[in-house]
């Protein structure tokens, strides 16, 4: 074998300190500023806009969150879950249930945030003992067997029919509307899981999760268990996805068992890869997808949905696998690029290549070491 | 273009380039088939013939070659031993009737008295058949036994090249390789 | 009495639907080193095939062996043009393209042939047949046999011709085949055009009693992967088995016990699965995999 690799520095990962133009969100005084500014905008917002667009704003608030869910257990841990959407559900009902028989509404919230996570626990219990893709697997039973569980327990669920349950009205003396109110109980709610969730994955349980995501073996050479990980973010992830039925009440005051259907288990999913897979930002860009493409597509034609969610899909694994998110990096480490020149030349590393340094024109005599 | 000996090999996986220009690799790790039994394993090497009657005659061979594969003819790969699994790998290498043969690290793993047993088998083979060889092995003792000619490498660098003789005579080689 | 044979007897039949599609889902996994959510929904996408010809008057098992074919060929396709970057790499990342697809293809059938349940003839009359006093559906003896069949034959291309043997070798070590000749490449797509056409028999198969829609093997999926976790991916005679057993269990659970009932029945194979897998974690077949670190 020759020389260790020729190739040049690849690409960095994260834009370095020495260039130039950092991205304007980075600057320092972003930083300082970025975050009042989010929430003065935030607090102005359901003032200023439509009925309508409040309460899509709503709905996406309340998607972003189950989307969020979601990303604790697949973008940040690797564990790919088709049952969030039953967290939903559950939670939904749950609230519904709560609010019907009138119990104090604190409570409520806390048993929407209990007993998913608590169920959540169970499954993850069982089918993390498995490994590879077995979260996978079990999990596309959750909406599966949801559904008609949902329609059977008619004397918690309300059956077919499904359960309103109208609870979040704008106080008397406030001078506002409600659908105001319920977007600012969304932004708040929502707001302080995302806050919540955001340290989570940026200390050390997220770094956890990244270790059980690349590498299990590596995890658990590290004293890192995968599988108690992936118990918790699971558990976590089903947390999350009770507090988004809880919201989702608020919101849409009505629930069935087609809230978590086996068709919204899969939108959810495709959503938060296309909004971008372990990303913060990527959730909300995802609870957005989730609510705003059906609200076109049905508009033009109803039938198209399925397939335009299909094709977006593979299309974003193939060209921007990061999700919607990471489109401005993208796109600037493009620009960049081309400017420059060939930056980097490392040849592509196909799973055959040879190393076939001192090859064929060599004396047959020459030993021949570095084989494929 | 790349070309390599009249094939262009550009996208091409190293084994196809193999097979197409008649060279049997042996790779250091064996790459038996364990799913599959000692026969299929053959009939694998033999993949690109086309004269089942050969195929089959030189299946024989093999187990005259080595006998050992005879008494596990049937058996998955996975279960045998590291000497038994080297001896179908070079099985399975010939199979395809190649013109040059690639032995890399055939006596890794493998206990003295295995490891000889396999060169023995190796240098049968070469007698009778006359393939041309490349052998990649820190046994020197072992090489010796089989070479014509040998190129010593010290960390990629070409040291010394010679017959076997001359080597073997050389005193650097004798304290550094041959325990002398 | 013969209410129980006729339930072990449809339960062999939908337990056989599910072991095709299971046996599918295993043989792309030994091929690929993925799983591969959208087998159903490619049988599906087969299924409508047949049926539009049917429609136009072509005769049914014509329409199927048609669709057989074109199975085969998406399935190939599928492997080469899409799957192919993500084999060796994440199995995380490929379960999603293959969930992409699922979602594609249940789209294109959606918008090409809408969402309404369509009319599929059926291969088997829609009588029964005495036998020793119980009277068993034609439908479901058919169904098991002509799925038996298939895989009878598949075992058979794979124990004993050639090609089998190189599908086989492709799916132990890629690169060692390889350097035998062997056409990688090329035989991945046939492992994934086999696997397809499989499917797609299936689909024929069940269509008449589940109506045609696009999303009509969802379920059967379900059941499928389940069948996949209890027979462990390494062992093909043993998700047919498991997914036998689950067919004929949830039948006698339907029936039998109260609470599960017709409508969630659907639940006994992770009643199954939860129990089985307490006890031993490689699925009722599979062989634990050793990994030395």
């Amino acid at each position: 074998m020759a020389t260790p690799s020729t190739s040049t520095s690849s690409t960095p990962s994260t834009s370095t300190a020495s260039s130039p133009a950092s991205p304007l969100w980075q600057r320092p005084w972003a930083r300082w500023a970025g975050p009042p500014l989010i929430v003065v905008v935030l607090a102005v917002l359901p003032l200023v806009m439509t009925e309508s667009a409040n309460d899509t704003l709503a709905r996406i608030g309340v998607f972003a969150v189950a989307v969020l869910g979601l990303n604790v257990v697949m973008g940040y841990t690797g564990q790919v879950s088709l049952g969030q959407i039953f967290f939903l559900g559950l939670g939904a009902y749950v609230t519904a249930y709560g609010v019907q028989s009138g119990w104090n509404i604190v409570l409520v919230f806390v048993l929407t945030c209990l007993i998913p996570a608590v169920v959540g626990l169970l499954v993850a219990l069982a089918a993390a003992r498995l490994g590879g893709l077995a979260i996978a697997m079990v999990t596309i039973a959750l909406p599966i067997v949801g559904v008609p569980l949902a329609k059977r327990l008619s004397d918690f669920t309300g059956g077919s029919q499904g359960l309103s349950a109208r609870f979040v009205e704008a106080p008397e003396g406030s001078g506002l509307y409600d659908d105001q109110w319920q977007l600012y109980v969304v932004l708040v709610i929502g707001g302080i899981v995302f806050l919540l969730t955001s340290l989570l994955v940026r200390g050390k349980y997220g770094r956890a999760f990244a270790i059980v995501k690349g590498n299990e073996n590596v995890a658990s050479s590290m004293g890192i268990s995968p599988y108690r990980y992936k118990v918790l973010a699971f558990t976590i992830a089903s947390l999350i996805g009770g507090v988004s039925g809880f919201l989702y009440m608020v919101v849409v005051q009505y629930t069935s068992p087609e809230t978590m259907s086996f068709g919204h288990s899969i939108e959810l999913l495709v959503a938060m890869v296309i909004g971008g897979a372990g990303s913060i930002v990527g959730s909300i860009l995802g609870g957005a997808f989730y609510v705003v493409v059906p609200d076109l597509t049905n508009a033009v034609d109803p039938s198209l949905t399925a397939l335009l969610q299909g094709a977006l899909l593979l299309a974003v694994l193939f060209v921007l696998p990061g999700g919607l998110v990471s489109l401005p990096r993208v796109l600037m480490r493009r620009l960049r690029r081309s400017p420059a020149g060939r930056g980097s030349a490392a040849p592509p590393t196909t799973p055959s290549s040879t190393t076939g340094s001192g090859t064929a024109a060599e004396e047959t005599e020459t030993e021949r070491q570095g084989h494929a | 273009m790349g070309k390599f000996i009249q094939l262009v090999v550009d996208g091409l996986s190293t084994g196809s380039v193999y097979a197409a220009l008649g060279i049997a690799h042996v790779p250091e790790g064996r790459g038996t088939l364990g799913d599959l039994t000692v026969r299929e394993n053959l009939r694998v090497g033999a993949y690109l013939r086309k004269d089942a009657k050969g195929v089959d005659r030189d299946i024989d061979y093999c187990l005259d070659l080595f006998p050992n594969l005879q008494d596990r003819i049937k058996s998955n790969a996975s279960a045998l031993s590291g000497g038994e699994q080297q001896m179908l790998a070079v099985a399975r290498a010939i199979m395809s009737k190649p013109r040059l043969l690639l032995l890399d690290e055939a006596s890794l793993g493998l206990a003295p008295s295995t490891a000889k047993n396999v060169y023995d088998a190796i240098r049968r083979l070469r007698t009778e058949s006359g393939i041309s060889m490349i052998v990649v092995e820190q046994n020197a003792n072992l090489a010796f036994t089989l070479v014509d000619s040998a190129t010593v490498l010290e960390v990629g660098r070409n040291v010394l090249t010679g017959t076997s003789a001359e080597l073997k005579g050389m005193d650097e080689i004798r304290r550094a390789y041959l325990g002398g | 009495m013969g209410k129980f044979v006729q339930l072990v007897v449809d339960g062999l039949s939908t337990g056989s639907v599910y072991g095709a599609i299971a046996l599918a889902i295993v043989l792309v996994h030994q091929a690929t080193g993925l799983i591969n959510f959208a087998q159903g929904g490619m049988a599906v996408l087969a299924t409508y095939v047949a049926w539009r010809l049917t429609v136009n008057d072509v005769p049914l098992i014509f329409a199927i062996l048609v669709s057989i074919l074109f199975s085969f060929v998406v399935g190939a396709v599928v492997e080469r043009w899409l799957m192919r970057r993500f084999e060796r790499g994440d199995p995380d990342t490929a379960v999603v393209v293959t969930i992409g697809l699922l979602t594609l293809i249940t789209g294109i059938c959606g918008w090409l042939w809408t969402y309404n349940n369509q009319q599929f003839p059926s291969l088997f009359p829609l009588d029964t047949v005495s036998f020793l006093g119980v009277s068993i559906s034609i439908r479901s003896i058919g169904t098991t046999l002509v799925i038996v069949v298939a895989m009878i034959a598949l075992q058979g291309l794979f124990v004993g011709t050639k090609l089998g043997l190189a599908l086989r070798a492709v799916a132990i070590n890629p690169e060692s085949a390889a350097s035998s000749g062997l056409p990688v490449g090329r035989l991945l797509m046939v492992g994934w055009g086999l696997a397809a056409g499989l499917g797609a028999v299936a689909g024929a198969l069940v269509a008449p009693q589940l109506t045609l829609t696009p999303g009509m093997l969802d379920s059967t999926l379900v059941y499928a992967l389940a069948a996949v976790i209890l027979g462990g991916l390494t062992s093909p005679i043993g998700v047919v088995v498991a997914a036998w057993i689950i067919g004929v269990l949830e039948n006698l659970a339907a029936v039998y016990v109260p609470f599960i009932g017709f409508d969630l029945k659907v639940a006994v194979p992770f009643i199954l699965i939860f129990v089985v897998l307490i006890v031993r974690p490689q699925g009722l077949f599979g062989r634990k995999v050793v990994v030395r670190v």
